[in-house]
């Protein structure tokens, strides 16, 4: 194989928006990835509405239940509740080839085509100013690049409204998707209430969306089948397949799957990439000028720390905490129900104390396509009463996600051990007792607001750290950079040639999800890395 | 006496049937029984627990709802979860599950009569509970 400008580890969200960046630019690029895929069995679920597959579909209980009926949650782990069953090739392979042990943190990695973006709850969240602070890039370097990706990608959401105000909105958004009529009365509760509630720091509105409402680059319309969690039907949620598709039309780009990269040895005309080949377990080098590391935030940790020998040398880890809250939406009580929505978030809010603090993002949900039996096990009732008192709750019941910011600390680390010839990564994940209370407090004040948009919050379950799936600050990018950090432009300090373009790079995370804000950074490292080999 | 692949077959049709109120179709067993050797065990239930409610079927409501306050993680209701997800995802039995939008006055009566249902039953299962020698799931 000739060497390529630019070969890229991974094909997740942020691997695909760097190679869209350079191969537009004319580099050649190659992605190497293990690309385990979805079994190409045809597709199994039906397209037609969610109500009707279940009073109609006999095969039903393959999707919903898996073959092996996996999709049933049985023991404790209850991290990666959207990898159902269809989905569950995201995490196929990875606690194998990627070996990891962990203290105190329940998090997901993914060797998938797509990576842990194959199962994205599609919700984009742009960051603010503030979302900057302690990086050496601002919001307006990563401004045309947020829209760049938005115009890829495809994203909907409801202009000039709340979120409009203090979320950039970009141009060529696509009209919102119908909310479902819990949420549709919960936001008409808040519209009626919107000054007292902006005064006590909540701003809510329509969610946005990494999905087409109408055609765009050959994708969508949403059908509005209720069946996100399951499949992909029109192909409107984004998955980073449909930007890989588009990559394959283009001459200058190749996909090689079904290799395992290893590490990364610089030289003076480029880089040397150490592989497992899967099919047959050999080793074998391949070269490329540059490299990019997109295998997200532990997996490029790994090949980099393996790279320089870097063994029991521990580098900060963050981690958004996430907890979900039941909660009764009596503005929704007696609404009529149809059929046609989608199941990501409904809506989206910001909760910010007026008197200063941390930004706490709120993602609102109804529970209904991910079956109730799930739910039975949640709540204390015998299961015919358990089941009768759900149906009845059902119709009102909403979820809300809440998101926390999260900073390193000497208790958040990870490091890459030596074990009989091999390695593998151990994680440490504790937050401090103040961090706990801090979050339980600023939890404890959107429960109040949500009381007063006449809501009910019921219970809150925090799923353990790690299980937002969000990590970040393994290579954080410094205007100083040390040995293991990278620059402003993704180069990693200690391995010349290499550029990480993952979530790796963000020192800290914000409450605002960091999937999009990822994808928008690697494709202005792309875009850099792109010119500086013209 | 029958063997093991008999009596979770017939440990199924006693589940499926309790979880949805009313005799269940053909295949609800069968599916149950391959989705508890799937992932939990070959055999029937043999915990003091669960063994009793499969013995005396009158007794299952009653250890279902200790269970669910005290032992919700019991082998008892990781098998009732299971027959509610084999039901749940039978076209003939959907409609049990799917969401009922009810009028308030509907619906205040129903909760009332549930949560009255479920106070009883775990009025007398909590004590058959410990006295079969069940005990308290330890926190997580």
């Amino acid at each position: 194989m000739t060497a390529p400008d630019v070969a890229i580890i991974g094909s997740g969200a942020s691997a695909v928006a760097a190679a869209w960046a350079l191969a537009s630019a004319g580099r050649s690029v190659r992605i190497l990835d293990v690309g385990v895929d979805a079994p190409h069995d045809g597709p199994l679920v039906p397209m037609t509405d969610w109500a009707r597959i279940r009073r109609t579909d006999p095969h039903q209980h393959r999707y919903f239940l898996g073959d092996s009926y996996e999709g049933i949650p049985l023991g404790s782990a209850r991290v990666g509740s959207q990898v159902t069953p269809p989905r569950r090739f995201v995490t196929r392979d990875a606690a194998t080839l990627l070996p990891r042990t962990d203290d105190g943190f329940v998090g997901l990695e993914s060797v998938a085509l797509g990576g842990l973006a194959a199962a994205w709850g599609a919700a984009i969240s742009p960051w603010s100013e503030q979302d900057f602070r302690g990086l050496p890039i601002s919001l307006s370097d990563l401004l045309p690049h947020y829209d760049a990706i938005a115009e890829l990608i495809g994203v909907c959401g409801e202009p000039g409204d709340d979120l409009s105000a203090i979320m950039h909105d970009p141009p060529g958004m696509m009209p919102p998707l119908d909310t479902d009529p819990a949420s549709t009365a919960l936001l008409a509760r808040y519209h009626a209430h919107r000054t007292d509630l902006h005064r006590r720091g909540l701003r809510l509105g329509r969610a946005r969306l990494a999905v087409c409402s109408r055609v765009h680059r050959g994708r969508g319309p949403h059908p509005h089948l209720d069946l996100d969690f399951w499949c992909d039907h029109g192909d409107a949620v984004y998955r980073p397949r449909f930007t890989l598709r588009e990559l394959l039309a283009l001459p200058n780009f190749e996909y090689v799957p079904g290799v395992l990269v290893r590490a990364l040895h610089p030289d003076a005309s480029g880089v040397r990439i150490s592989l497992r080949r899967l099919s047959d377990n050999t080793s074998e080098d391949t070269r490329a000028r540059r490299v990019v590391l997109a295998a997200g935030a532990l997996g490029s940790a790994r090949i980099a720390l393996r790279s320089l020998g870097a063994f029991a040398t521990p580098v900060p880890l963050v981690s958004n905490t996430s907890t979900y809250h039941a909660l009764l939406n009596f503005p929704a009580l007696g609404a009529p129900q149809h059929e046609h929505r989608h199941s990501l978030t409904q809506l989206t809010g910001f909760f910010t104390p007026p008197e200063g603090g941390p930004e706490m993002q709120l993602q609102v949900y109804s529970y209904r396509s991910l079956l109730t039996f799930k739910l039975l096990r949640e709540q204390p009732l015998a299961f015919p009463e358990g089941k009768s008192v759900l149906r009845s709750l059902l119709p009102f019941l909403s979820l809300v996600g809440m998101h926390h910011e999260d900073h390193p600390s000497p208790d958040k680390l990870c490091e890459l051990r030596e074990q009989a010839g091999s390695d593998l990564l151990h994680v440490r994940y504790r937050t401090s007792p103040r961090e706990d209370a801090d979050q339980l407090a600023a939890e404890r004040r959107a429960r109040a607001l949500f009381r007063s948009l006449s809501c009910l919050p019921l219970r809150r379950v925090h799923l353990g750290h790690g299980a937002s799936i969000h990590y970040a600050a393994t290579l954080s990018m410094s205007a100083r950079p040390g040995s293991l950090n990278t620059s402003p432009d993704g180069s990693l300090a200690a391995l010349p040639g290499v550029f990480a373009a993952d979530s790796s790079v963000f020192p800290r995370l914000p409450a605002r999800g960091v999937t999009f804000t990822m994808m928008a950074n690697a494709h202005r490292i792309g875009a850099l890395l792109a010119s500086s080999l013209a | 006496m029958p063997d093991a692949p008999d009596q979770l077959i017939a440990e199924g049709r006693l589940l499926t049937r309790y979880v949805l109120g009313r005799t269940p179709p053909d295949d609800a067993a069968s599916r149950y029984a391959a989705a508890v050797r799937a992932r939990l065990d070959s055999k029937p239930l043999h915990d003091p627990i669960g063994a009793a409610a499969v013995r005396r079927p009158l007794m299952l409501p009653l250890l279902d709802a200790a269970c669910g306050v005290v032992a919700p993680s019991s082998p008892l209701r990781a098998r009732l979860l299971v027959a509610a997800a084999v039901t749940e995802t039978l076209p003939q039995c959907a409609h049990e599950y799917l969401p009922r939008p009810m009028p308030r006055a509907t619906l205040l009566l129903s909760l009332l009569a549930a949560g009255t249902t479920a106070a009883l039953k775990l009025v007398v299962g909590l004590p058959l509970y410990f006295l079969l020698g069940g005990r308290r799931d330890r926190p997580a």
